[in-house]
């Protein structure tokens, strides 16, 4: 199906001549590598998968265009300066491309490590970095971000929020701010509040015993879907432990360059859950889930480190990717509904994972999956990218949102708490809402013999509360 | 022709910012140098500048602006052709028509299709598949491909064997010309009197004109379709099983041939089970008790051929996974070696077995490996030579055979190209398979479109600055062209 | 006559009914002729059997006929490779003849010999004639794969190659294909062949009822079926479905035909005559002949169109395609055909007279116009080809 995609002009050119030799982009042995680099062949079978090039059609916002600015920059033909490094900061790091490219280039090794020299090399313009620095103090944070969603709560739901939303204030808002208010996020004080215990155990002799990671923003707002993740689990027959002390996995940071805090952070993961009595590492955050199966590759160059992180790695899988393994339970009751499913980037891309959430939606009986339309393109969420680059964010989740619209499904359930924000924000633009889930939340709600309609009534009733986001 | 300075390309930009918006022109270094080659990376050259429009009226002023400052222009799609076409003129304009990607009407009582050049080659067949019809010319690279490269190379792919190329599959096209003239070519109805500019300009890669819209035709969905895979001792036996499927009157929709090389590194792709040393894949389709009359008839003369095994494809999953290993095998014999090129040559049918052999002995001769997948119903070879360009001199000798590979095939009576074009790539071995009065003749043709000679000039014909002079090519001097003289 | 005869040797001239005709016997004879005829101003009109010169207008200037009938026979045939090469001149019945006569390959040439026993290779591509095959093979243009040709002012140049797959330069038989040798004298086409299924059935619809026609049509269109002939025949009212495949192929095709209309099934000889009917089309009478091409949703206004007119249709009913044939010359029947065919956005080519061609004369857009005449230009400056 064809969807009328408004071309979202980029931002205008800084346009400089190439000068002289500019000063070395990228430090000595650090920068993509170059032997990735040679991978690429120039087919081109990327450019129609890449989000930024279905927006502009333009070479440089595609991977391949990418990877050769990349190239040049290794190669000191061209510096780091602002037009370049637009384009590197315009990907979503959504790795559509990687699934795309017949020639398995690793582009999104290439990118985080272009990314990273960016961070340490390049000069962001004054409020860019402020702004930059501002999210990367609250949202790594579960405590801090608690802080900051509690009064947005309070706005939604004491009603302030719908008038706002309606309110000629509201059009005049710069729209930066607009998209942030657009994405505050649709919960309840239970949300905040809930969590999943820090031990907990099924009726019967544990088949596995896991280790479940709570996160950082999933923790703060959608606390209730870690909750339902560790009573689904035991109901699968798993021991959950869900140590309290742990904090943020350091994605968020990783795919934004910021290197040396996101190893911080993982150090600290590593340190917290891992445990020889621990058979799986379990996360129910897709871009969580990639990086806790990359942290082998974040301290390959640490010996003190790599074979520990290494092992950590390899037991790590996503909640669906554990269920779909294991006997489902019987007392699986009946939600008669219909439920698109939408593949998170760092699920389906990044990791591979695409049957397991499908086979254990359908695992519960009565429900029905409806496939969405160009299901392989971004949302737009894509970690911070919504914050940071509004508008063709926006333009994508509308993308996605319409897509949706056109299966009619009953739910929406989708594996990460970005992408939740991110479509809900933009599926509540018109019309009836159609109610978001994560897909546990719905294995949870079958377990508990929740009924259907009400279930969904009552996610309605909550996304409709905040009012139209247009 | 004169030659634009760096200035006139800049003006052309400056200008152009009013037609299409300052955000669709690219003058910046940097931003510049990504649009500097195709699909063919070792021939690269920087624009003066790239333009992006998005209308056709757009284009046809943007061209305009090039003709009124003679600044040439080179047409892009996605940059996924293999020969060069859309490599850049030093100081030229790079118009890229990939903002132009609207499906304008699907017409699916009367079988046809209205697109912009932009639009994928693959997404065709998409929007025809709710109606039961799809778009036959089914290049390797369709989903990214666009159709207005599709137009501008005569785009074949696996399925041409049976029907055809792309100008079998235009209606109509909307051309800017030259001097930014918008013509029409074709008919919506058949047998339109006059001269078949249309089929002059499908396969003129881009050399005469941009193609900014098009009336593309759609076929049913076959009724039934039988796909397999035949495994044979010696890419000879699997030619001659080719020649035995043909004598018999069997056309089959496509008849592709992977030897070794190419199968060991499609499987680092594609989980095939081939293990073979030539993999014969055939596919039937039409009606659906023909094609199980000629599908047992294949399999029989396969067998006969001496066949070790025969697969079939059990469901459209396996049928997919076999196509995907040949369509990805380019791409896949980069697992086996550090770099690679493909080529692009024709033969007969019937020498398919000595031309093998002269492959072999060229390769072994230059101490390199070459992976060969064809397109074994019309003859059409893409040898692919494996190299390492960290070797000192490996990438010249790797050029080198590929060059010589593609001479072999007309010594036999064959092409130079059968679908990736002359381009830039093979512009001077054009001299091998045409004279000079050929040439000639061509050359008068297009000067019929393009006086001027801004279209994607270096193209298609040898110029003396690239290839030296050739014999019999009659250039103008510029005396004659002043008037002021002639020649004896 | 003497600078004529000067040309190429009295050898190669003759005189015919007063009009010199000159016959060079091979493409350096060609070029030596065009370039002089060039450097002296001649007009010359190519004849090749001379079968389809009412196909467009009396020239309003002849100095001398360039005939091809010296430019004949095959020149290679590669069985294996399903290639043909052979010169312009040779009659398209001895060529068909010849290669179903090889009964070692299966093999035919899918052109049909439209304006009858004499018609060449050369013509049927000057004049992109087409017959009924053409439902599956396509017309000319789909069947040639190169070609041999002398330009007007005798540069001898070739297009294309000997293999049916090639993209190397401009396919210039495209432009030489229906340009009714206005641009070069062909001198040599290089061919692809078929194979011969190995069974043929034909079926007909016999009704007069033009929305039935229109009905049966669009059924076959959508079917899984493969025509090699799909003709209609109007007022008479005749559809022949021709189906040719393996013996299962066309037994479940004819039965799923059988499905959608009630139809008549031929004997093999009786639908090898009708195909012979349809493949000889009557060119002779007195009565104005147009050819024409209308989009495919348009067949049932144009039977209409045919009726009003009191004239017949013989054509292909997919396409569609085919040529009227008049009961006379008279200019208002011509002329309210072709503003008919005008109005549905056909083609209309006028077949015979002089009236027709001038009443049915195209007009090409500005912007085409322009460059049909640079490449006019081009390939023939001195205007040698009439």
């Amino acid at each position: 199906m064809s969807l009328p995609v408004t071309h979202i002009p980029p931002r205008p050119s800084t346009g400089h001549p190439l000068g002289d030799a500019a000063t070395q982009a990228f430090a000595e042995d650090a920068g993509p590598e170059r032997a990735l680099l040679d991978d690429c062949v120039h087919c081109g079978f990327c450019l129609p998968t890449c989000p930024t090039y279905v927006l502009w059609g333009e070479e440089m916002d595609s991977p391949r265009g990418r990877i050769l600015l990349m190239d040049l920059a290794d190669k000191g033909e061209i510096g780091l300066d602002a037009s370049t490094v637009r384009h590197w900061d315009s990907c979503l790091g959504c790795m559509a491309c990687v699934t795309a490219c017949p020639s398995a280039v690793q582009y999104d090794r290439l990118i985080e490590q272009t990314r990273a020299q960016v961070e340490e090399r390049f000069d962001r313009e004054g409020s860019d970095q402020r702004f930059r620095n501002a999210l990367f103090a609250v949202l790594p944070h579960h405590r801090r971000m608690t802080l900051v969603a509690a009064p947005l709560v309070a706005y939604r739901a004491s009603g302030l929020q719908r008038l706002v939303r309606r309110s000629a204030l509201y059009r005049r808002l710069p729209v930066r701010l607009r998209q942030l208010e657009a994405l505050s996020p649709i919960v309840t004080w239970a949300a905040l509040r809930e969590q999943a215990p820090a031990h907990s155990a099924p009726a019967a002799e544990p088949t596995l015993r896991v280790a479940m990671l709570t996160g950082c923003v999933q923790r703060a707002i959608f606390g209730d879907v870690n909750a339902a993740t560790a009573r689904v689990l035991t109901a699968y027959g798993c021991e959950v432990v869900a140590p309290r002390e742990q904090a943020c996995c350091g994605a968020l940071e990783l795919h934004a360059g910021r290197q040396r805090s996101a190893k911080e952070r993982a150090r600290a993961l590593i340190w917290v859950l891992d445990d020889p009595s621990i058979d799986r590492i379990v996360v129910n955050s897709a871009g969580c889930g990639s990086t806790l199966k990359e942290y082998g590759e974040m301290f390959r160059d640490e010996p003190s480190l790599a074979s520990r992180a290494e092992a950590f790695a390899a037991k790590v899988c996503d909640v669906h990717e554990l269920l779909a393994e294991l006997e489902p339970p019987a007392q699986l009751r009946p939600l008669e509904i219909s439920v698109a499913y939408h593949d998170a980037c760092h699920l389906a891309h990044a990791q591979g994972v695409r049957s397991q959430p499908r086979e254990v939606l359908t695992s519960i009986p009565g429900v029905t999956l409806r496939e969405i339309p160009d299901a392989a393109i971004c949302c737009g969420s894509a970690g911070i990218y919504n914050l940071i680059n509004p508008e063709p964010a926006a333009e994508l989740g509308r993308l996605k949102a319409a897509h949706v619209r056109s299966v009619a499904p009953d739910a929406l359930a989708a594996a990460n708490p970005g992408c939740l924000l991110q479509i809900s924000a933009n599926l509540g633009a018109e019309g009836e809402p159609i109610p978001t889930f994560h897909p546990i939340e719905l294995v949870d709600a079958s377990l508990r013999g929740e009924d259907a309609a009400g279930f969904l009534a009552r996610r309605r009733a909550l996304l409709k509360s905040a009012g139209s986001a247009t | 022709m004169a030659v634009a300075e760096t200035t006139s390309a800049l003006l052309v930009a400056a200008q152009a910012r009013d037609i299409v918006g300052p955000d669709w022109v690219v003058t910046d270094g940097a931003q510049l140098r990504v649009y500097e080659c195709d699909g063919l990376m070792n021939h690269r050259t920087v624009p003066g500048a790239v333009i992006l429009p998005g209308t056709t009226e757009q284009v046809a002023a943007v061209v305009r602006l090039c003709h009124e400052h003679r600044v040439p222009f080179v047409a892009r799609g996605a940059g996924s052709g293999l020969s060069g076409g859309a490599l850049p003129t030093e100081d030229g304009i790079v118009i890229g028509l990939s903002r132009l990607r609207e499906v304008l009407d699907v017409d699916a009582a009367n079988q046809r299709v209205r697109v912009q050049p932009g639009v994928t080659n693959l997404r065709v067949s998409e929007v025809a598949a709710p109606f039961g019809l799809y778009y036959a010319p089914d290049p390797s690279s369709q989903q990214v491909c666009t159709i207005g490269g599709n137009l501008a190379e005569n785009s074949g792919g696996a399925h041409c064997l049976k029907y055809g190329f792309t100008v079998n599959h235009v209606l109509t096209a909307s051309v800017v010309l030259s001097d930014g003239t918008i013509v029409e070519l074709g008919s919506e109805a058949p047998d339109a009197p006059g001269l078949d500019l249309l089929g002059v300009v499908i396969g003129s890669e881009g050399t005469v004109g941009i193609v900014t819209e098009a009336l593309l035709n759609l076929l049913p969905k076959p009724e039934h379709v039988e796909t397999l895979v035949a495994m044979f001792p010696s890419t000879e036996t699997a030619g001659d099983a080719v020649s035995a499927i043909i004598a018999e009157g069997v056309v089959p929709a496509a008849v592709e041939m992977m030897d070794r090389l190419a199968i060991d590194a499609a499987k680092t792709q594609t989980p095939i089970t081939w293990d073979t040393e030539a993999a014969l894949i055939v596919e039937l389709d039409g009606p659906a008790r023909e094609v199980r009359q000629q599908f047992e008839a294949v399999t029989a003369i396969c067998k006969r051929c001496g066949a070790d095994a025969v697969q079939v494809a059990a469901s459209p999953d396996e049928r997919q996974t076999i196509w995907r290993a040949r369509k990805s095998a380019f791409a896949a014999v980069g697992q086996l070696s550090p770099a690679y090129l493909v080529q692009d040559g024709v033969i007969p049918r019937t020498r398919l077995p000595e031309v093998l052999n002269g492959i072999r002995a060229l390769a072994d001769e230059a101490g390199l490996r070459v992976a060969n997948v064809f397109h074994a119903g019309d003859g059409n070879l893409h040898p692919l030579v494996l190299y390492d360009n960290a070797v000192e001199g490996e990438q010249a000798k790797a050029e080198a055979i590929a060059m010589r590979i593609v001479e072999l095939c007309v010594d036999f009576g064959g092409s130079i190209t059968g679908e990736h074009g002359v381009g830039i790539e093979k512009v001077c071995s054009m001299p091998k398979m045409f004279t000079g009065d050929d040439l000639t003749a061509f050359d008068r043709v297009r000067s019929a479109f393009d006086p001027v000679g801004l279209c994607n000039p270096g193209k298609l014909l040898p110029t003396p600055r690239l290839c030296g002079e050739v014999p019999g090519f009659y250039h103008a001097h510029p005396v004659e062209t002043a008037g002021l003289g002639e020649r004896m | 006559m003497a600078e004529l005869a000067g040309i190429l040797g009295a050898d190669r001239l003759s005189d015919e009914h007063g009009t010199p005709v000159l016959t060079p016997r091979d493409a350096a004879e060609v070029s030596t002729l065009l370039e002089a005829a060039s450097k002296t101003g001649l007009a010359l009109v190519i004849r090749g059997g001379g079968t389809k010169t009412s196909w467009r207008p009396t020239p309003t200037r002849c100095d001398a006929i360039l005939s091809t009938a010296a430019l004949a026979g095959i020149v290679d045939r590669q069985p294996g490779d399903m290639t043909l090469v052979a010169q312009a001149g040779t009659p398209l019945a001895a060529l068909q003849a010849a290669v179903t006569g090889d009964t070692t390959h299966r093999q035919r040439l899918m052109l049909d010999g439209v304006g009858g026993e004499a018609a060449t290779l050369g013509g049927i591509l000057a004049t992109r004639a087409a017959g009924p095959r053409r439902q599956r093979y396509g017309t000319p243009r789909d069947i040639v794969i190169g070609a041999r040709y002398v330009t007007g002012d005798g540069l001898a140049a070739k297009t294309g190659g000997t293999v049916v797959k090639n993209v190397a330069g401009y396919d210039l038989a495209k432009l030489l294909i229906g340009s009714q040798g206005s641009l070069a004298v062909i001198t040599e086409v290089s061919l692809k062949l078929h194979p011969v299924p190995d069974v043929a059935r034909t079926v007909v619809l016999q009704t007069t009822d033009a929305a039935a026609v229109a009905a049966f049509v669009a059924a076959v269109r959508t079917a899984a079926i493969t025509a090699t002939v799909f003709d209609v025949r109007w007022p008479e009212g005749i559809v022949a479905i021709r189906i040719e495949s393996t013996p299962d192929g066309a037994a479940a095709q004819v039965e799923l035909l059988e499905e959608f209309a009630q139809l008549e099934e031929l004997s093999p000889e009786a639908g090898d005559a009708l195909l012979e009917d349809h493949l000889n089309f009557p060119f002779t009478g007195a009565g104005a002949v147009l050819g024409v091409g209308v989009r495919p949703e348009h067949l049932p206004t144009l039977l209409a169109a045919v009726a009003a007119v009191d004239g017949q249709f013989f054509g292909r009913a997919m396409l569609v395609a085919g040529d009227i044939v008049l009961p006379d010359l008279d200019p208002e029947r011509i002329g309210r055909i072709v503003q008919a065919l005008r109005d549905l956005g056909g083609n209309v080519q006028a077949r015979r007279g002089d009236e027709t061609h001038r009443l049915a004369a195209h007009t090409a857009a500005p912007g085409v116009a322009m460059v049909e005449a640079a490449i006019k230009q081009q390939l023939d400056p001195a205007g040698v080809l009439v």
